[in-house]
C-alpha cells in the first residue's frame, strides 16, 4: 500500500469571477474576486486595492452575484458551485474584529437527473431580490425565492420550453420578476421574455419578443429604469429592445472578435464597458432623448474603441474611472480609464497587475542556479499574453558586492553626514575589536570615527536622536555627538561593579543595557544618558529586545538557566508576564516586532529552534505560543524593511525570511547557505539593499520582494506549448503558438499577418517555413476589412537559459501543430538534440494523419535541421528511453532508434491505445496515459526489441497528465479534476491480478492537471524533517502549483485523523462537506476520497486558536517512541509546520 | 469556389460554443482550460471498435442469445438457446460456470440488478412466455413471473421489476414477487414489440406507447404511432423518449427530431450517457426475419451518426460493460433456426481494428505488442 499527501503550493491564480459592492460594511466600497475555489475580498481604497480576506471554498465558483435585500445596507453574495452547491454569504466584521464569512442560507440545487446545459450554469437575480433564477439542465429553470429568515436555499424546477438558451436576465422596473432570454431553435436566434407569478412558481405570460435577432447573439444586458428593457451583444450588432421600440447597431470595431464580458459604468445605465476575446476594451454608451412625457427612450447606441487590456474573463468597474480585469489566460489587471487618449492611442492605462500563471500548459524543473535549489519554468498564459514564468521557491538575495572579511561578529549601518538620508557607513565588529568601512559610491573604504573605540567588540551602534550616535561594547554606552562638524565622545555610561555589559536593546531614545542579571534603562537626551530605573532578574540575561511604544514600551527578555522570557514594561521595568520555555536550550536572540498590525515576540534558540507568540501590548501577556525549527546553529533574529514593510531575517545555516501574509506568519528560505549577521542597508550606491555577513564575507544585495514563491516573468506575447531544457547548450527551447491574420486579396491568394510583435517575430535569427514580414496592425481598424482569418503559427524557440532572450525562431509548416518537444541524446552520437513532434492538422478529420518528429542541433549560435521522420499521426509526447527515441504517436507507441546515419529507424510499437496522450518511463517501464482508457505500463524486452503490456488500469479515466512515482506506484490525473493512484502488484499469484492495476488512492482536487513533474521546489538541503518521500510536482490548467509526497501508513493514518477531526471544527463556507468535495467525482461515478490526504486543511490547522487546536485534538494518539499517548497542542503544530515547509 | 474560411486561431481555442472536429484543437483548448467537455471525444472513441476476446461455447448444440457483462465482477454472463446462463471469466476467457435456468427455452434476454446479485431472465417462444428472477450466488430461483414476456429492473433502484405481457405492463416488488400495479391502456397501440419500462427517476412508465404515471396509475399521455414495433424508451437524460426513428420532447409531447439511422433499432447508451448503440433487432421468431450483421454508434446528444460498425455476422444481442469501456456482441452465422456458429465477441472501445494505420509498414507487423486473442 501507498499513501500521499497532496498540498497546494501556489493557490490558483485564474480569476473566474469578480463583483464590486458594499460587502463588509455599508461605506466600504468592496471587490470580490473569485479564483477557481478562492475567494478573496479586497477593499478599494485612494491609494489602491487593500486585500482584506482570503477564504477556499470546497467547491468551484461556477457562478458569483450579489444582491442586496430590502432592508439590508450591505450587499450580499450568492455562488453557486460546479457541483451545485448554493449559498448566500456575508461578510461580517466579528465581535473580535475579525472580518468573518458568514453562510446565511445553503443547500445543493442538483436534480437526480437532466440534462446539463451545453451552454454552461446561468444564474441570475431578480433585481427587487425577490428570487434567484438558475438554469442548470436544458429545458429547466430553477427558482429559489429569497426569503428573508430562510436558511435553506431550495429550488423549485419550472418547464422552460425555451431549450437551447445562451443567456438570460431579470429585466428592471418590472411588478412581478421578468426573465428576458436568447434562445435558438431551428430557425435561429431569437428573444423572448417570461414573467414569473412567485406565488404559484410558474410562467404566467410572454410580454414582449423579438424572432431571429442575430445569429451570434449570445450576451444580453438588462438595463436599469427607469429606461429598462436589455442590450443584445451579437458579434457583429448590439441591439437595444424595450418591448416598444428597437435600435440596432453594427459597430465595424467589434466584427473580428466576438465580445465575452461586460460591466456597467454606474448605475444609470447609459455607458457599459465590453471586453473581447482578443483583449480590447469598449464602451457602449446609449444616447437617449426625450419623449416629451418626462420619459426618456434609447435614440442611439454609440460603440468606442478604449484600448488594450488583458484578455478578460470578467470585468468590474470599481470607481472614478477604475476598473479591474479579472482574466483567465494572464495576468489580471487594474485599469484606469482617462477621457483622453494617452500617445499610444489608448484610453487605458493600467495601474496595477495581478500575477497569474495560469493556465500552465507544460513546465521544467531545474536547478540552474546549481545551488540544489530548484526552480520551475512554465508556459503560462496564451496568446498575447503568452509568457515564461520562472519560480523560485524562497526569496532570492541578488549580490551587488562583497568584501571577503573573517570573523565577523556585529554589523550596522549609520549615517554620517549631516541630513543625509542614506546610510554612508558600516560598523563591522570582531572579536576585541571594531572597524568602520565608509561607502562611497560604489567603494568601500575603511575608516574611523572620532568618539568610537575601535579596540573593543561593539554590541551595537545606530543613529540616535538629536543627530547622535550610540555605542555600545562591554565597558559600556557611549554617547557620540556631533560638535563644530566634528564627532566626539558627548557622554559616557558605565556599569559599576566587576561585570561588564553582556548584551543590550537599543531604540530612538532608549538604551538598554544588561550586565548579569541587572538590566538598565538609559534615556538618550541630548548630549546625555540618563539612568531612569533599574531592575534586577532572578537569572542572568541572555538576550533582550524593546518593542514599539516610546517611553512606554515593553521590554523583552530571555533568561539563562531557567530559560524564560519576561515582558517588563518601561519606564519602571515593571514585570507584566513570565513564560517558560521548555527544554534547556539557552535563548540567544529575541525580538519584538509588528508585522500586520499584529505584534510579535520571537525567541531563538541556541539549537535553531525558535518560540514565537503574540503580544499584547497593553497587559504584556504572551498568547498563541509556537515552536518551529530554523536551522541547527544559535540563530540570529533581525528585522528589516523592504518596500515599506518589516520583514524579520534569521541569521543562521539556514537563512530565513520572516514575514506575515495574511495575517499569519510565513518562514520562507533565502538563496544562501549560511549568514551569521545582517543589517539594513539604504546606501546611495546600494539603496533598499541588505548587508549579509558570513564567517568569511560581506555581502551586500538586494532582496527580492517578499513572497514565498517568487516569480519572474519573461513575456512572450504568444502561446508557450512546451518547454524543454538542455543543459549542455545552455539553453531553453520552446514551443510557441502564435495567431496571424490571413488577409485574402481579391483573387491573389492571402498573406498571413502577424497582429503583433512577439517572441518568434522578434527573434535574433529565424529559419523554417517562411516568415511574413510582420506588419503590426495599427490599433485603430483599417478603414476597409478584408475577410481575415486567423491561422496558427507555430515555432520553435531558442532561448538563452539566463537573459532568456531569443536567440533562435524555427517556423514550422502551414497547419503544422508542433505538439511535443524534448531535449535528448541519443545512443552513442555525443550531441544533444531538440526532437520536435509535430502533427498536420486537418481540421476536416477527426484525427491527425500525418505529421513529423524532427531532430534539431543547436550549436555555435546556429540551429541545423539534422534528422526528419514522416510519421502517421500526431506526436503527442516524445520522451528519451534507453537512448532511443520513444514516441506516443496517435493511438500508437513506437520506439525509434538513433542509426549511425543519423536516421530515425522504428524498432517497435504498441497499439492498445485509443490516443496515447502522454508517456513517463523508468528504467525499461514505460507509463501510458491514455485519452479515455486511463494508465497502462509497458515493459520494453531488450532482447526481443519489442513491447509487452504488463499491467493496466481498466476504469475510463479521461487522462490529462501521468507520472511515474517509484517502480510500482504511478499518479494520474483525469479531466474531471480527479488525482488517483495506482498500483502494479508484481507479486501477485495470479495473472488477473497481475495484469490489473490496483487503486491505492483517489481525491478530487478541484482542478484540472496539465503536467506533473518529480521534484519539487524546495532545495534539498532544506529538507526538512517531515518524513515524506518522491515529491511530484503538479501544476494546472487554472495556475496552481500543487505538491504530491508519500506518506508512511503510520503518518497516514495519524494525519487521517486530525483531517477528520478538522472538518469538524473548520466551518466550511456554503457548509459544503469536506468529504463531498475531496469525493472523486466523474459523469459516471462519485466515490469517498481515500488513500490522500488533504495537505491544505491539514495545514489549516495552524491558523486555528490554541484553544481550538486544543479542541480539534481531543483524542488523538501519538506514538512517542513506542508508547502511545495523547497528543498535545505542540506536537501537532511541529508535525503539521513540518509539513509546510516541504513546499 | 473558395473553401469557407475555418473559424481558426482565437475564436477557435477561446471562444465556447464550437468545438473542433480534431482532437489536435481539442486539446490545445483542454489545456488553455476553455473546454473539458467530454462529447467529442467520446464520438472519436466510439467510432473504432477492436475485438479484443471471442468466446464460444463448448457444446455445439446451442447458440448465444443474449450477453451482458456482471455490474461488478470481470465476468461476462451469457444466455443461450437452450435455457442456460454461461459465466465466462474475462480474463482468461474460460467458461466458469453453467447454469440451466430456464428448461429448454429460449432465454432473449437477461438483466442483472446493480449490485450483480440478482438476474431477470427473460425467454420466449411461440408456445410459452416465462420469465424469472434468480439469485446469482448459486443461481436459486427466487420467483417466476409467468407470462411475462420480457422484464427489467426499474431505474434509479432494483426495487421493483416491469414485465411486459403483450399491451399489458406490470409492476412487481423485487423482494417479494408481489404484483404491484397493472398498467393497461385503454386503447392498446399494438406495437409489436412492447417493452414495458421506467424513467430515469422511476416515476413515469412507457409501455405501448403510452406514458403512465406510476404513482396513480393513471395514462398520462398516449404517444401518436409512428411504427408497427417499438414502443420507445427513455433517453437517460429524463428529458426524451426515443421511439424507433422518432425522438419526442417528454415535457411537451412535440417530436423533437426524427432519427432515420435508428429505424427498428434497440437502443443501449453507455453508460457516461454520451454514446447510445443502436442494433436493428428486427427479430421477430414468427417472421424469420433477417438479423442485421452491423451495430451503429450516434451522439446521445444530438442523435448524430458517429459510426457504423459491420461485424459481417448476425447480432441477436449488445451490451455495454458498467464502466463503457468494452461492449459485447453476440454474433451468430447461419439462420436463425439453424446456427452454425455462435460466440460472444468482447470489443474495446476506441481502439482501431488491427492497426489499419500501419498496413505499409511491414517490418513491424510481427512485432506488434499484445495482440489480441
Amino acid at each position: 500500500m501507498t499513501y500521499h499527501y497532496v498540498v497546494t503550493a501556489q493557490k490558483p491564480t485564474a480569476v473566474t469571477a469578480c463583483i464590486t459592492g458594499n460587502f463588509t460594511s455599508p461605506t466600504d466600497l468592496n471587490l470580490l474576486v473569485a479564483k477557481v475555489s478562492r475567494l478573496e475580498m479586497y477593499i478599494v481604497t485612494p491609494e489602491g486595492l487593500h486585500p482584506m480576506k482570503e477564504v477556499g471554498l470546497y467547491g468551484k465558483v461556477a457562478k458569483m452575484k450579489m444582491f442586496r435585500p430590502p432592508h439590508e445596507k450591505k450587499d450580499l453574495v450568492f455562488i453557486l458551485t460546479a457541483r451545485y452547491n448554493a449559498m448566500i454569504l456575508e461578510w461580517r466584521t466579528g465581535p473580535n474584529g475579525d472580518l468573518e464569512v458568514v453562510t446565511r442560507a445553503h443547500g445543493n440545487v442538483a436534480d437526480r437527473i437532466g440534462k446539463p446545459s451545453e451552454n454552461g450554469i446561468l444564474a441570475v437575480i431578480d433585481p427587487q431580490a425577490r428570487v434567484i433564477g438558475l438554469r442548470l439542465y436544458d429545458g429547466l429553470f430553477k427558482l429559489i425565492p429569497l426569503d428573508k429568515d430562510s436558511t435553506e436555499l431550495k429550488a423549485t424546477s419550472l418547464r422552460l420550453e425555451e431549450l437551447n438558451v445562451y443567456d438570460l436576465e431579470f429585466l428592471h422596473g418590472c411588478a412581478n420578476p421578468t426573465l428576458i432570454l436568447i434562445h435558438q431553435d431551428l430557425n435561429g436566434r431569437h428573444i423572448k421574455t417570461r414573467e414569473i407569478n412567485l406565488r404559484d412558481k410558474e410562467f404566467i405570460k410572454v410580454p414582449w419578443k423579438q424572432d431571429n435577432v442575430e445569429t451570434e447573439a449570445s450576451i444580453l444586458i438588462p438595463v436599469p429604469s427607469p429606461l429598462g428593457g436589455a442590450i443584445v451583444i451579437g458579434q457583429e450588432s448590439i441591439v437595444y429592445h424595450d418591448g416598444q421600440s428597437y435600435v440596432a447597431v453594427a459597430p465595424p470595431q467589434i466584427k473580428m472578435t466576438p465580445i465575452n464580458c461586460y460591466s456597467p459604468v454606474g448605475p444609470a445605465g447609459l455607458r457599459y464597458l465590453l471586453g473581447d476575446i482578443a483583449g480590447r476594451l469598449f464602451m457602449l454608451v446609449l444616447e437617449v432623448q426625450d419623449k416629451g412625457d418626462n420619459t426618456q427612450t434609447v435614440r442611439d447606441l454609440k460603440v468606442e474603441l478604449l484600448g488594450e487590456i488583458s484578455i478578460p474573463e470578467c470585468m468590474t468597474y470599481l470607481d472614478n474611472g477604475v476598473v479591474f480585469i479579472g482574466s483567465r489566460l494572464g495576468d489580471s489587471a487594474l485599469v484606469r480609464l482617462s477621457a483622453t487618449k494617452d500617445e499610444t492611442n489608448q484610453y487605458v492605462k493600467v495601474m496595477e497587475t495581478f500575477t497569474s500563471l495560469s493556465p500552465i500548459v507544460d513546465m521544467c524543473v531545474v536547478d540552474l542556479e546549481r545551488q540544489g535549489q530548484n526552480q520551475l519554468i512554465t508556459c503560462s498564459g496564451a496568446f498575447k499574453m503568452g509568457s515564461l514564468r520562472v519560480i523560485r521557491n524562497g526569496i532570492g538575495i541578488q549580490e551587488q558586492a562583497s568584501i571577503d572579511l573573517l570573523g565577523i561578529k556585529g554589523m550596522w549601518a549609520l549615517t554620517l553626514q549631516p541630513g543625509a538620508s542614506y546610510h554612508d557607513t558600516l560598523v563591522l565588529a570582531f572579536v576585541g575589536q571594531t572597524r568602520v568601512l565608509t561607502l562611497n559610491g560604489e567603494e568601500v573604504e575603511e575608516t574611523e570615527i572620532k568618539g568610537f573605540v575601535s579596540d573593543r567588540q561593539t554590541f551595537f551602534t545606530g543613529n540616535v536622536c538629536h543627530n547622535q550616535l550610540i555605542q555600545v561594547t562591554d565597558e559600556g554606552v557611549r554617547l557620540i555627538v556631533r560638535r563644530d562638524g566634528q564627532w566626539v565622545l558627548g557622554a559616557c555610561w558605565r556599569a559599576g561593579g566587576a561585570r561588564s555589559v553582556s548584551v543590550v536593546a537599543c531604540s530612538e531614545t532608549r538604551v538598554v543595557p544588561a550586565v548579569g542579571n541587572r538590566i538598565f534603562l538609559l534615556a538618550i537626551e541630548e548630549g546625555r544618558l540618563n539612568l531612569i530605573s533599574e531592575v534586577c532578574m532572578e537569572e542572568e540575561v541572555a538576550c533582550l529586545d524593546l518593542g514599539p511604544g516610546g517611553d512606554e514600551a515593553l521590554l523583552g527578555v530571555g533568561l539563562w538557566t531557567d530559560i524564560s522570557v519576561r515582558i517588563l514594561k518601561l519606564p519602571d521595568l515593571t514585570p507584566l508576564h513570565t513564560e517558560k520555555l521548555s527544554g534547556e536550550i539557552i535563548p540567544r536572540s529575541l525580538l519584538i516586532c509588528v508585522l500586520e498590525g499584529v505584534c510579535y515576540l520571537l525567541c531563538a534558540l541556541g539549537d535553531g529552534s525558535m518560540f514565537y507568540f503574540t503580544v499584547d501590548q497593553h497587559t504584556g501577556a504572551l498568547t498563541n505560543r509556537k515552536k518551529v525549527t530554523l536551522g541547527t546553529q544559535p540563530t540570529v533574529l533581525r528585522s528589516f524593511r523592504s518596500l515599506s514593510t518589516t520583514n524579520i531575517f534569521a541569521c543562521s545555516d539556514r537563512p530565513t525570511v520572516i514575514f506575515s501574509s495574511n495575517h499569519k506568519l510565513v518562514f520562507s528560505n533565502v538563496n544562501l547557505k549560511e549568514v551569521t549577521h545582517m543589517c539594513s542597508l539604504n546606501a546611495q550606491a546600494y539603496p533598499d539593499s541588505l548587508a549579509l555577513a558570513t564567517d568569511s564575507t560581506v555581502t551586500i544585495g538586494t532582496i527580492d520582494e517578499i513572497q514565498k514563491l517568487h516569480i519572474r516573468t519573461v513575456p512572450l506575447s504568444e502561446s508557450p506549448r512546451r518547454i524543454a531544457y538542455q543543459e549542455a547548450t545552455k539553453s531553453f527551447g520552446i514551443i510557441t503558438m502564435r495567431v496571424d491574420k490571413v488577409e485574402w486579396s481579391s483573387g491573389s491568394g492571402s498573406t498571413a499577418v502577424s497582429v503583433r510583435g512577439s517572441a518568434s517575430t522578434s527573434a535574433a535569427n529565424s529559419s523554417g517555413a517562411p516568415l511574413a514580414h510582420p506588419k503590426h496592425a495599427p490599433l485603430t481598424q483599417p478603414k476597409h476589412m478584408p475577410t481575415a482569418v486567423d491561422v496558427e503559427i507555430y515555432n520553435l524557440l531558442i532561448l538563452d537559459h539566463h537573459t532568456f532572450e531569443v536567440l533562435h525562431a524555427h517556423q514550422l509548416m502551414a497547419s503544422e501543430f508542433a505538439l511535443s518537444l524534448l531535449s535528448c541524446k541519443l545512443g552513442d552520437d555525443p550531441t544533444h538534440y531538440y526532437a520536435v513532434g509535430t502533427a498536420m492538422l486537418n481540421p476536416e478529420e477527426s484525427e491527425p494523419k500525418q505529421g513529423r518528429i524532427i531532430l534539431f542541433q543547436w550549436s555555435d549560435g546556429k540551429l541545423t535541421q539534422v534528422a526528419e521522420k514522416e510519421i502517421k499521426g500526431a506526436c503527442y509526447t516524445l520522451v528519451q528511453f534507453n537512448g532511443k527515441l520513444l514516441a506516443s504517436i496517435n493511438s500508437t507507441v513506437r520506439l525509434f532508434e538513433w542509426t549511425s546515419e543519423k536516421e530515425l529507424r522504428l524498432e517497435c510499437s504498441h497499439f492498445n491505445n485509443i490516443v496515447a496522450l502522454y508517456l513517463k518511463v523508468k528504467g525499461d517501464f514505460i507509463l501510458v496515459g491514455d485519452l479515455m482508457r486511463s494508465m497502462s505500463l509497458l515493459q520494453y524486452k531488450q532482447m526481443e526489441g519489442s513491447f509487452e503490456e504488463i499491467a493496466r488500469d481498466y476504469s475510463p479515466n479521461w487522462m490529462t497528465a501521468i507520472e511515474i512515482l517509484d517502480d510500482d506506484t504511478f499518479l494520474g490525473a483525469e479531466n474531471s479534476s480527479n488525482l488517483f493512484v495506482c498500483q502494479k502488484d508484481s507479486a501477485a499469484t495470479t495473472d488477473e491480478e497481475r495484469q490489473q492495476m490496483s487503486y491505492m488512492g483517489q481525491f478530487h482536487l478541484g482542478e484540472m492537471v496539465n503536467v506533473m513533474r518529480l521534484g519539487s521546489l524546495v532545495g534539498q538541503h532544506a529538507d526538512t524533517a517531515a518524513p515524506v518521500h518522491n515529491p511530484a510536482t503538479i501544476a494546472t490548467v487554472n495556475g496552481a502549483i500543487c505538491l504530491v509526497v508519500q506518506l508512511s501508513q503510520e503518518l497516514y493514518e495519524f494525519l487521517h485523523q486530525l483531517e477528520e477531526k478538522l472538518t469538524h471544527t473548520i466551518k466550511s463556507v456554503g457548509k459544503i462537506p469536506h468529504a463531498f468535495w475531496r469525493s472523486f467525482n466523474t459523469d459516471i461515478k462519485t466515490e469517498p476520497a481515500e488513500g490522500f490526504v488533504d495537505g491544505d486543511l491539514i495545514e489549516s490547522f495552524l491558523d486555528l486558536s490554541r484553544d481550538m487546536q486544543q479542541e480539534t485534538i481531543q483524542g488523538l494518539q501519538i506514538d512517542d517512541g513506542g508508547v502511545m499517548r495523547e497528543a498535545k497542542v505542540d506536537d501537532l503544530i511541529k508535525i503539521v509546520e513540518d509539513l509546510t515547509r516541504i513546499h | 469556389k473558395c473553401p469557407e474560411p475555418r473559424p481558426g486561431g482565437l475564436t477557435s481555442v477561446s471562444s465556447r460554443h464550437t468545438e473542433p472536429l480534431n482532437i489536435c484543437g481539442r486539446l490545445v483548448r483542454r489545456e488553455l482550460g476553455t473546454s473539458s467537455s467530454c462529447r467529442e471525444h467520446a464520438a472519436l472513441a466510439h467510432s473504432n471498435f477492436a475485438a479484443s476476446r471471442t468466446l464460444r461455447l463448448s457444446d455445439d448444440d446451442a447458440y448465444f442469445t443474449h450477453a451482458i457483462f456482471h455490474p461488478t465482477q470481470q465476468q461476462l454472463l451469457a444466455a443461450t438457446s437452450s435455457g442456460d446462463i454461461r459465466v465466462f471469466n474475462l480474463f482468461s476467457g474460460t467458461e466458469e460456470h453453467s447454469y440451466r435456468v430456464h428448461d429448454s427455452y429460449i432465454i432473449y434476454h437477461i438483466q442483472s440488478s446493480r449490485d450483480g446479485l440478482l438476474l431477470l431472465a427473460s425467454s420466449s417462444t411461440s408456445w410459452r412466455t416465462h420469465s424469472a428472477l434468480w439469485n446469482m450466488k448459486e443461481f436459486e430461483h427466487c420467483f417466476s413471473l409467468d407470462n411475462e414476456e420480457y422484464v427489467e429492473f426499474s431505474k434509479m433502484t432494483d426495487d421493483r421489476i416491469i414485465g411486459t405481457k403483450g399491451e399489458t405492463a406490470t409492476i412487481y416488488d423485487t423482494l417479494t414477487g408481489r404484483e404491484l400495479m397493472t398498467l393497461k391502456p385503454s386503447i392498446s397501440n399494438q406495437y409489436g414489440k412492447n417493452r414495458a419500462t421506467f424513467n430515469p427517476t422511476d416515476e413515469l412508465v412507457l409501455s405501448d406507447g403510452v406514458l403512465w404515471d406510476v404513482n396513480s396509475g393513471k395514462e398520462i399521455h398516449k404517444f401518436d404511432k409512428l411504427n408497427q414495433t417499438h414502443s420507445g424508451v427513455f433517453h437517460p437524460n429524463g428529458l426524451e423518449v426515443i421511439s424507433n426513428t422518432e425522438v419526442w420532447d417528454l415535457r411537451v409531447f412535440h417530436l423533437l427530431r426524427t432519427v432515420p439511422s435508428l429505424d427498428k433499432s434497440e437502443v443501449i447508451f453507455n453508460p457516461g450517457r454520451t454514446v447510445l448503440y443502436a442494433v436493428c433487432s428486427d427479430q421477430d421468431p414468427e417472421e424469420r426475419s433477417q438479423f442485421d450483421t452491423s451495430f451503429k454508434t450516434l451522439s446521445a446528444h444530438d442523435y448524430a451518426s458517429i459510426a457504423t460498425i459491420d461485424v459481417k455476422r448476425n447480432i441477436y444481442g449488445l451490451s455495454v460493460s458498467p464502466y463503457g469501456t468494452q461492449i459485447s456482441v453476440v454474433e451468430n452465422l447461419g439462420d436463425f433456426e439453424q446456427v452454425q456458429e455462435s460466440c460472444v465477441k468482447i470489443y474495446d472501445v476506441g481502439r482501431k481494428r488491427d492497426h489499419e494505420d500501419d498496413v505499409e509498414e511491414d517490418e513491424e507487423e510481427d512485432m506488434t505488442g499484445r495482440s489480441e486473442n
